[in-house]
């Protein structure tokens, strides 16, 4: 048995919520449905999706504040369904850090430890882990963003908890705090052999904190797998668009080599992977749009050249890098480094070649319910 | 704190562009309504004559009534602290129409005419009532005695306790409570250690304000409680016995107590929150 296994879990809210936002679950009476995964000792699982999926209700049932209607929660060989928040041994965190404005530090972090002679240490314990000794006196109001999530963090830490829930605790943050504050936390989070599951919209956080990745759509589960193969072989479109991929429907595919197809697109055919579950009269293209090679086409281009034509409808700057709107009959964009596009020349209107390489191209099975 | 400036700093700026409007839209009407409220209070005060206000003030039915007036509104503000607290707590966390219905019944006695709320009572806790029938073995009548009218003040003041109460309670983050009960705190651990430390000064508030609107409350008392005289029914019987002199040197003396007491009150609310804010 795992340290952690959710067997089968479902939450609803019968008759609740405004209908409308396109809820779906939440139509059939559900906010979860049949969640299952397991953590082993150390590790940290990454919840990603869009808001209103269920990430916050998973983390906050696993807490204990939802009942569950269906399947079993089990922590350290124990089930812990239905036992109250008090007794389950989590460390919550949210992206509001919720310390207690009335209380110092010291008392915020004292707040889960008994009246004992251990109390002190343990409280200057904690707060050294984050580095966050020289606060002890200080009240919460007067804190910085920053600050104020180490002493949740060591709020949490006192107690010890068997399991560690983050709520986006660092998407509140300043960039340059946050990416320092993402560090610490994995460091401090495996020198721990810490367990935590772990909720953000941050794909450089889920790559960087995540020995494994849920992605979550509607309350369920889309696909659950280590970061880089969430990342590199999405289980359907809607997870390869949510990874940051681009889409697209093929005008036609055919059989090519084994693991291979053939897609024709904008006057070309490109050879394409395909992906697990991808059949050829529905599968869509996915890809990255920095793994495209983009060649001018000039008039005197013979006509058997490989890649698809396209057409340049925009160039646009995407911070450090140039984005190329595209259309092959289908819409796409490309992403090229500044010097490269400079060497292109290239300016709305004008036909390029749009080839890549055929490990960097993944069919992938539609959305389920046709939606992305 | 930077939030609080720049909202100064917008105020100062369509002040003076929009100055002939802010007068006649904000400061007029302001105005006025503060003369409204002040003029009537500043004339009595001003029609008394030493003498007139020193002899009132030394009439003993004077004095028991003014003291019988502050101790059951004192009393009231504290059962309404006692009991309305809870029912804020769970109004503030609760969710659906349940809820909601039972928030426009504690808004009920306001809508009350309060000779009516004092009649309800009396079929309550009157000598036949449910309750008073029940309770009058015992020794505890509330027809004519003190118990009466802390319940007649209780009926029609209760709605600002709980109404006070539910919007400090409603100002706490549900996220404390949650990473309190993580931390290993029972809901009513959490009830203690956050809630009530973090919404008390709406619990205070309440208090103050039901013990004030208590303190001036005469309908239902009459109906409930005629003997023994608070205050405000005193005044009415000066009233019609001597006309508005000596009425008017009591209704002084009762506004000098009631004052300075829901100024002390107010001013602990006030002081000690600043004092305990970080």
């Amino acid at each position: 048995m795992s340290y952690l296994d959710l067997r089968g879990l479902a939450v609803g809210f019968p008759a609740a919520g405004p209908r409308g936002r396109g809820a779906r679950a939440r139509e059939r009476g559900f906010s979860l449905r049949d969640v299952s995964f397991s953590i082993e000792q150390g590790q940290t699982l990454v919840l990603l999706g869009p808001s209103g999926a269920g990430k916050s209700v998973l983390l906050e049932t696993l807490a204990g504040f939802h009942r569950a209607r269906a399947g079993q929660i089990w922590l350290c060989g124990r089930d812990i369904t239905f036992l109250p928040p008090e007794e389950r041994g989590m460390g919550l965190m949210f992206q509001d850090y919720a310390l207690f404005p009335h209380l110092t530090v010291e008392a915020n972090v004292a707040f889960g430890l008994r009246r004992s002679a251990g109390r002190e240490r343990r409280v200057d314990e904690a707060l050294g882990l984050v580095g966050a000794r020289h606060l002890v006196g200080r009240r919460p109001a007067t804190l910085s963003g920053g600050e104020k999530q180490r002493v949740a963090l060591a709020r949490a830490l006192a107690v010890e908890p068997r399991l560690f829930l983050f709520d986006e605790p660092l998407s509140a943050l300043d960039a340059t705090t946050r990416e320092g504050l993402r560090e610490e936390l994995r460091g401090l989070l495996r020198s721990l052999n810490a367990t935590s599951i772990y909720v953000t919209h941050d794909h450089v956080e889920a790559l960087a904190l995540g020995d494994a990745i849920a992605v979550i759509r509607d309350g369920a589960i889309q696909q659950l797998g280590p970061p880089h193969q969430v990342f590199a072989r999405p289980a359907d479109a809607w997870v390869a668009a949510f990874v940051g991929m681009q889409v697209i429907c093929p005008e036609a595919l055919l059989p090519g080599g084994p693991g291979r197809a053939l897609v024709r697109l904008g006057d070309g055919t490109l050879e394409a992977t395909c992906g697990a579950g991808a059949d050829l009269a529905t599968a869509w293209l996915a890809f990255r749009p920095e793994d495209l090679r983009i060649e001018r086409l000039a008039a005197a281009d013979r006509p058997d050249h490989g890649g698809a034509r396209a057409t340049v409808e925009a160039i646009l700057p995407v911070g450090p890098l140039q984005r190329l709107d595209l259309c092959a009959g289908a819409r796409f964009s490309a992403l090229l480094g500044r010097r490269e596009c400079r060497l292109l020349g290239l300016s709305p209107g004008d036909r390029v070649a749009v080839s890549a390489d055929p490990d960097d191209l993944l069919l992938v099975p539609p959305a389920p319910e046709g939606r992305y | 704190m930077a939030g609080a400036v720049a909202a100064g700093g917008r105020q100062a700026v369509a002040g003076r562009r929009f100055g002939g409007l802010a007068f006649v839209f904000l400061w007029l009407p302001a105005g006025l309504l503060l003369g409204f409220i002040l003029l009537p209070l500043l004339r009595t005060a001003a029609a008394q004559s030493w003498g007139g206000l020193s002899s009132v003030a030394a009439m003993s039915d004077v004095q028991a009534a003014i003291w019988l007036s502050v101790e059951c509104a004192a009393i009231t503000a504290l059962a309404a602290a006692v009991l309305g607290t809870p029912l804020a707590y769970l109004l503030a966390r609760g969710q659906g129409p349940g809820y909601r219905l039972v928030e426009a019944l504690v808004d009920l006695p306001l809508a009350v005419p309060h000779t009516v709320a004092g009649i309800a009572l009396l079929f309550v806790f009157g000598r036949d009532g449910l309750v008073g029938s029940l309770l009058a073995p015992l020794g505890l009548q509330f027809w004519g005695t003190a118990a009466g009218i802390v319940i007649a003040m209780l009926f029609v003041s209760v709605p600002y306790m709980v109404n006070s109460a539910q919007l400090g309670f409603a100002g706490v983050d549900p996220r404390l409570e949650k990473v309190a009960r993580t931390l290993g705190a029972t809901p009513l651990q959490v009830l203690g250690r956050v809630d009530l430390p973090l919404a008390w000064r709406g619990v205070l508030t309440g208090a103050v304000l039901t013990y004030a609107r208590a303190i001036s409350e005469i309908g239902s008392v009459m109906v409930l409680a005629y003997y023994p005289m608070t205050a405000p029914v005193k005044i009415y019987e000066l009233y019609l016995e001597t006309g508005l002199g000596q009425a008017s040197a009591m209704a002084v003396l009762l506004l000098l107590v009631t004052l300075s007491t829901f100024l002390v009150m107010r001013g602990l609310v006030h002081g000690t929150w600043r004092a305990g804010a970080p």
